[in-house]
């Protein structure tokens, strides 16, 4: 049985989502109820997430000069290089603060692990 | 028992309200107002979905609709999930530019983004919040997003700029949605009807 108050939606409507797109994220709009801190918090997760990208995307380059070394990463290169995470964590933070989206990461072919100074500064638990 | 229990306290009203859509190939979806089950499902199981790097990683939609007015979902099928749902906190609101809905919330479920229908059912959610802007007799929308959403909104007809007499409050990336780009999206809710 057809539904009363139903409406098929063609060819044109799916054209025209094509030529729009998929949004690139789930949240559409946000609104005034957000915390200024949470505007902030996701800004730099979405930041550090494109440094993190390039950094991905240089690991085989870098690994040429810092092998096994905890480097500072920012803007796609690497600031400074220390021997282990809690030292590099510190280095970001003297040289950046705790606003700038850098990457502090090992230079291995597999690396995963990643935090900023400035996420590990907003994040909320 | 009240015939409200399970619903918060004032619940718009709609021409739109239980109007289907079938759209291929997701389906069915339902004009519905989310429960505060709904909203506690959404909470428990989309964050897991979201990336991490997503900017409304920490949403948690019960508060949100909470102190919504208006708040409405697209429910995929008879009682199934939701696909994208959407709430503002005033409705309309007057400007110089004459009558605007602001839209304050908007979320598609994050299994229905890009490369599983994420472009449908956004669509589909956006020509929505025009037709219930229109039926408010809003000639236009106001909202504020995220600077990688941008060309999706512009895309859609939303224009970028500060909104005469509109304070965005979170300094964001404000858009406003002119009566031509409202009543065009409304317009594609109307589809081939059966």
């Amino acid at each position: 049985m057809v539904k009363k108050n139903k409406t098929t939606l063609g060819e044109a409507f799916h054209s025209e989502a094509m030529r729009i797109g998929a949004p690139p994220e789930s949240a559409l709009a946000v609104g005034p109820g957000a915390s200024e801190e949470d505007v902030v918090a996701a800004a730099h997760r979405s930041a550090v997430a494109a440094e993190m990208d390039d950094f991905h995307a240089s690991v085989s380059k870098l690994m040429e000069n810092h092998a096994l070394r905890w480097v500072v990463f920012f803007e796609g290169k690497v600031h400074a290089e220390f021997d282990n995470q809690k030292d590099a964590y510190v280095g970001a933070l003297t040289m950046f603060g705790p606003s700038v989206p850098v990457v502090v990461a090992r230079v291995e072919e597999t690396t995963s692990v990643y935090q900023t100074a400035a996420y590990a500064f907003h994040a909320k638990s | 028992m009240s015939r409200r229990r399970g619903r918060y306290a004032d619940r718009p009203e709609s021409v739109h309200l239980d109007r289907v859509w079938e759209l291929n190939p997701h389906g069915e979806m339902k004009l519905v107002i989310p429960s505060p089950t709904d909203a506690a499902k959404i909470d428990r199981e989309w964050p897991p979905k979201r990336s991490s790097h997503h900017l409304n990683v920490g949403w948690r939609w019960a508060p949100l609709l909470a102190r919504s007015p208006e708040r409405f979902a697209l429910k995929r099928g008879d009682g199934g999930e939701i696909a994208g749902l959407w709430c503002s906190g005033k409705g309309v609101v007057e400007l110089p530019a004459g009558r605007h809905y602001r839209l304050d919330y908007l979320e598609v479920n994050p299994e229905f983004r890009a490369g599983a229908g994420g472009s449908e059912v956004s669509l589909l959610l956006m020509a929505v919040v025009a037709a219930r802007a229109r039926e408010l007799e809003a000639e236009g929308i106001v909202l504020e997003t995220y600077e990688a959403l941008v060309q999706w909104y512009e895309n859609l007809g939303g224009i970028r700029g500060a909104v005469a007499g509109w304070t965005n409050p979170n300094k964001l990336v404000p858009f406003r949605f002119g009566p031509d780009a409202t009543r065009r999206l409304a317009e594609m809710t109307d589809g081939e009807k059966e």
